[in-house]
């Protein structure tokens, strides 16, 4: 069912049972309260007159995961979120990072970031990167939203690489990543 | 409370009740009705049930310096916000920080965030920094607390440092938002 604008009563006017099942029933079960499905979902949009419950969600992985790929790749563990939207979704991510093995450059960084599976255009200008000249543990979080999707179900996962300057293993641990749907 | 809204047909008799149940108690169920202030938002206590929150912010400029190697921290040094929240509970911090003698990979400063007696400070959400003060470094990381027992908790920042330190925070700011 859809919202529908609730009519003006006249007086004298009979009242049809069609009437209040649109104006009373119908409307109130497009109220948020209505769709309210769980605990802790956010009231959105959907489009004129439309509104959906969506869930914040988070995923980690604090195991250790290596790459010496100067483009970006997802590695074991992910994270990754499958999420429903209308539209919009703000990405919030972090990871521990290092470099485990070669040379170090204060001008050559090891990133991670977010890549919205089957849109693209995330992971490489919305990294967070660490550049050292030794194993330094850098940990730290990134955000980034994502506007002007098609609204449905998508999933976005970390990836990991490193900048093609010197040849260094990069190292990631306790990564994070949350989803708020919009 | 919410109840299902009645479906009406034709030529029943409309009663009070009817009405009162199905459109005013129910009204009384939705946003509008249970919005008390400005900047607030709604989310869901359990399948049709809402309620509203406000988002939260704290701040300090107070140079904290640690030496622990577990997390800690008190309300006064820590920055603290006390939330209602249904299990749920968004948390995103920054602080600047640094190490103050023996700078070098393995002296690390840490900051968490915890949900006091209900999860422990990790390095999982943590910010991790080796450098030294004059690196002017400031990070930020959020976490997603998440099968919390609902009701009033308290968020709170805490830190450690891993290689001895002394770890020093300064111009740390929390913000929580409850869901």
């Amino acid at each position: 069912m859809a919202w529908t604008v609730p009519r003006t009563w006249a007086a004298e006017d009979p009242i049809t049972a069609a009437q209040l099942n649109q104006q009373v029933r119908d409307n109130l079960l497009e109220t948020e309260v209505a769709k309210a499905t769980a605990a802790g979902q956010l009231l959105m949009t959907t489009g004129n007159n439309g509104v959906a419950m969506r869930a914040p969600l988070v995923d980690s992985a604090s195991g250790t995961v290596s790459t010496s790929s100067t483009t970006p790749v997802a590695l074991s563990g992910g994270p990754s979120i499958t999420f429903t939207h209308g539209g919009n979704a703000l990405i919030l991510w972090g990871a521990e990072i290092w470099m485990s093995a070669g040379t170090g450059s204060v001008t050559s960084a090891m990133r991670c970031g977010p890549n919205m599976i089957g849109i693209g255009g995330g992971a490489i200008s919305r990294s967070i990167a660490h550049a050292a000249t030794n194993d330094a543990h850098v940990a730290y979080g990134g955000h980034t939203l994502f506007t002007g999707m098609t609204p449905g179900t998508n999933t976005v996962e970390i990836n990991y690489w490193r900048d093609n300057v010197t040849v260094l293993t990069a190292s990631f641990a306790n990564r994070r990543l949350i989803v708020v749907p919009f | 409370m919410w109840t299902a809204p009645v479906t009406f047909v034709s030529n029943a008799t409309l009663t009070a009740a009817q009405l009162n149940a199905a459109l005013r108690d129910n009204m009384l169920e939705t946003a509008p009705a249970k919005a008390l202030q400005a900047g607030g938002y709604f989310t869901s206590n359990s399948a049709n049930s809402i309620s509203e929150r406000s988002i939260k912010r704290s701040t300090t400029t107070t140079t904290l310096s640690i030496t622990s190697s577990t997390y800690v921290s008190t309300a006064t040094s820590g920055i603290e916000i006390e939330v209602e929240h249904s299990g749920s509970i968004l948390a995103m911090w920054n602080t600047r920080l640094h190490v103050s003698a023996n700078v070098g990979p393995t002296n690390v400063a840490c900051c968490s965030a915890t949900v006091l007696n209900q999860t422990s400070a990790s390095d999982l959400w943590a910010i991790k920094h080796p450098g030294a003060t004059e690196d002017l470094f400031r990070a930020g990381s959020a976490w997603l607390f998440t099968g919390l027992t609902p009701g009033t908790d308290a968020v709170r920042l805490s830190y450690r440092v891993v290689g001895g330190g002394p770890a020093i925070f300064y111009q740390r700011e929390l913000i929580v938002m409850p869901l």
